[in-house]
């Protein structure tokens, strides 16, 4: 499916481009797929993409998502409003929901960083949407928990915080 | 407080020793942490202020508030007080987006709760805008119909998108010229209490949808819509003769009724989608752009109000015997130019009616348009099923088609005509280009069979018919 993907933008996405991760791994994508980054679309912009892009905060494991995920989702802005697509769409869903469900720490973290780094706004914000889903329905004790979160409140200061936000606790 | 305070059935995530022990989250940086709460319902958010003192004051400069009700705050003061808090409490930074809800939970049987359930919406709109909102989403819950009033015009250089549900507007609220970058309007189970036309210079893409077919439509007119691309009609109903738009491209009308024949002028379109409407069938004007079309009759569209109750008079339909058929066939004209169509249409008793409007049955077939682009095609239903050589009249105008679907799902036990008409088939039709044709049906019994012989006479050779059951 991916490879699918990545072969129809090689066809009309024209030149390619080298993106170096933090362990030396090398990835060859085309301009399409890659100025799905934002940071990468300036380079590109900026004429500064010949030797390859170095990814120094980016590790090997962590790129495969996002390549991955960005040739799937290459061409989307292009095909806007393309009702021929329609199925595609079908499968965009099912990989990012197959994506996001897989995401657990330490990874889910990288990918937000790397996602924030690279700054893929869509990536970003389905990585940050599995955090909030992980928050969503607990008690404030519970998403302590949940992510070790230490409570260094006194018990007097939780008081009073609780207290002055009374309206939306509700006590 | 706690909404599960059994620890043993906590939702799927990390565990403190998947964890390592590490609190990772409280280390990304608080832009990263704004997005995350933005996803939050607006009290979970602000929940997060005792986590620790890393996350005390994180939620009052999140920019996306999502206002919902939730159990322990269903009381509609509560309710109200909460959101009069959060706004005024929250940091004086500009909000990005801003959806809320109201409360119709009313714990006695106090007359009209619904005047309280919305007292301060409109405050806490004025305070979004003055927030630089650019998506506002007011969605008031109720049985009733649309108990927020908004009789004031909106006024934000900011504003994109706005999304309205169950909210009464009057001709000044529909003036959207004071919102000079508004692109997306969506109203759902609104009402307007004048009938009058939407004004925006900018809006682009318009949704409405609502639940009452009785009340006025909106779109009278779209000439005070000049930017609109993007239409999109459930059960509205329609009582305009003609819709006319110079820079609309994708046009979804559904669950409607159209009071009448409506005049579709829509000279730039390149998609269409009528699914399910009633009443008449609307008449196309040409689309030279038009590039796909799907059209579903539903069982209650009757064509042609004339041909319904008095069949084979009716000029429009029927024709003065020396015309050309420039007005008979209308509605195929304005599809002639699509590469990709889809016509469907529910077996039923009015169905000899649409046909009848449609000029599909016609001995003289002569006037039917050419579909000169047409590649991919489906069929449906008694389109397929009611007359065959009336299809194959139909596909001999496709000289390109490379693509034939025929859906023989319901109703093709009436294909009586089936055989008589085979013999006249092979005459008619040279599917040319023809590369796959696929036969979808409940089960492949001798109609199938019948079909698929027809289109080996035809010249479509077995290997490239597939037949799903």
């Amino acid at each position: 499916m991916a490879a699918a993907a990545a072969e129809a933008t090689i066809d009309g996405g024209g030149k390619m481009i080298i993106l170096i991760s933090a362990d030396g791994k090398r990835f060859e994508v085309t301009e399409a797929v890659a100025s799905q980054s934002q940071l990468i679309s300036n380079m590109i912009e900026d004429d500064c993409t010949e030797n390859g892009v170095r990814l120094p905060n980016v590790d090997g494991d962590i790129l495969t998502m996002v390549v991955d995920y960005c040739n799937m989702h290459a061409g989307d802005a292009a095909a806007d409003g393309d009702t021929t697509k329609a199925s595609s769409t079908e499968e965009l869903k099912k990989f990012d929901a197959e994506l996001v469900q897989a995401l657990e720490n330490p990874v889910l973290f990288k990918l937000i960083l790397a996602a924030n780094f690279l700054n893929i706004k869509s990536l970003l914000d389905m990585t940050c949407q599995r955090v909030a889903d992980m928050m969503s329905g607990k008690t404030p004790e519970q998403m302590r928990e949940t992510f070790s979160i230490e409570n260094d409140f006194t018990p007097e200061e939780e008081a009073a915080i609780r207290q002055e936000n009374a309206w939306a606790f509700d006590d | 407080m706690a909404t599960r305070r059994d620890g043993s059935r906590r939702r799927e995530g990390l565990t403190a020793e998947e964890n390592n022990g590490d609190d990772w989250l409280s280390t990304l940086p608080d832009e990263i942490l704004h997005n995350v709460l933005s996803f939050l319902p607006a009290h979970e958010a602000v929940w997060t202020c005792v986590l620790s003192r890393r996350w005390r004051n994180l939620w009052r400069s999140a920019p996306v508030l999502r206002i919902r009700v939730f159990q322990r705050l269903r009381n509609v003061e509560r309710f109200n007080k909460f959101v009069n808090n959060l706004l005024l409490l929250r940091d004086p930074v500009p909000l990005d987006e801003l959806e809320f809800q109201t409360c119709t939970y009313w714990p006695t049987m106090m007359p009209r709760p619904c005047i309280y359930q919305v007292k301060y919406a409109e405050l806490w709109i004025r305070h979004a805008l003055m927030c630089k909102v650019r998506v506002l989403r007011v969605l008031i819950q109720t049985e009733h119909l649309a108990p927020l009033e908004l009789s004031m015009p909106l006024v934000s250089k900011h504003l994109t998108t706005l999304q309205l549900r169950s909210v009464n507007l009057d001709n000044h609220a529909l003036d959207f010229s004071n919102c000079p970058v508004l692109e997306d309007l969506q109203m759902n189970f609104c009402t307007i209490s004048t009938p009058y036309n939407i004004f925006s210079q900018s809006l682009k893409r318009l949704c409405i949808t609502k639940r009452n077919r009785t009340e006025t439509n909106f779109i009278d007119d779209l000439s005070s819509l000049p930017a609109l691309e993007d239409l999109e009609l459930e059960s509205c109903k329609i009582s305009t003769d003609k819709m006319v738009s110079q820079s609309l491209k994708h046009l979804c009308v559904t669950k409607c009724n159209f009071e009448m024949s409506t005049h579709i002028s829509v000279p730039g379109l390149i998609s269409l989608r009528l699914g399910d409407n009633y009443g008449s069938i609307p008449l196309l004007e040409s689309m030279p752009l038009l590039v796909t079309a799907s059209v579903k009759f539903g069982t209650l569209s009757w064509g042609c109000r004339k041909c319904r109750y008095d069949p084979g008079t009716c000029v429009c339909c029927d024709g003065d015997p020396d015309g050309d058929g420039s007005v008979k066939c209308k509605f195929f004209r304005g599809l002639s130019n699509a590469a990709k169509l889809e016509l469907v249409a529910e077996a039923g008793m009015v169905e000899h009616y649409i046909v009848r409007s449609l000029c599909i049955l016609k001995q003289d077939l002569t006037w039917c348009p050419t579909f000169s682009k047409l590649k991919t095609l489906l069929l449906d239903g008694w389109v397929v099923g009611h007359n065959f050589r009336a299809l194959g009249c139909f596909l001999q105008q496709t000289p390109i088609l490379e693509k034939l679907t025929l859906q023989l799902c319901k109703g093709h036990e009436d294909m009586v005509e089936i055989e008589e008409s085979s013999s006249s088939m092979g005459q008619l039709v040279r599917f040319e280009n023809l590369e796959r044709v696929e036969v979808r049906c409940l089960r492949n019994d001798e109609w199938v069979q019948k079909v698929f012989q027809i289109l080996n006479t035809c010249g479509v050779s077995p290997d490239k018919i597939t037949i799903q059951v």
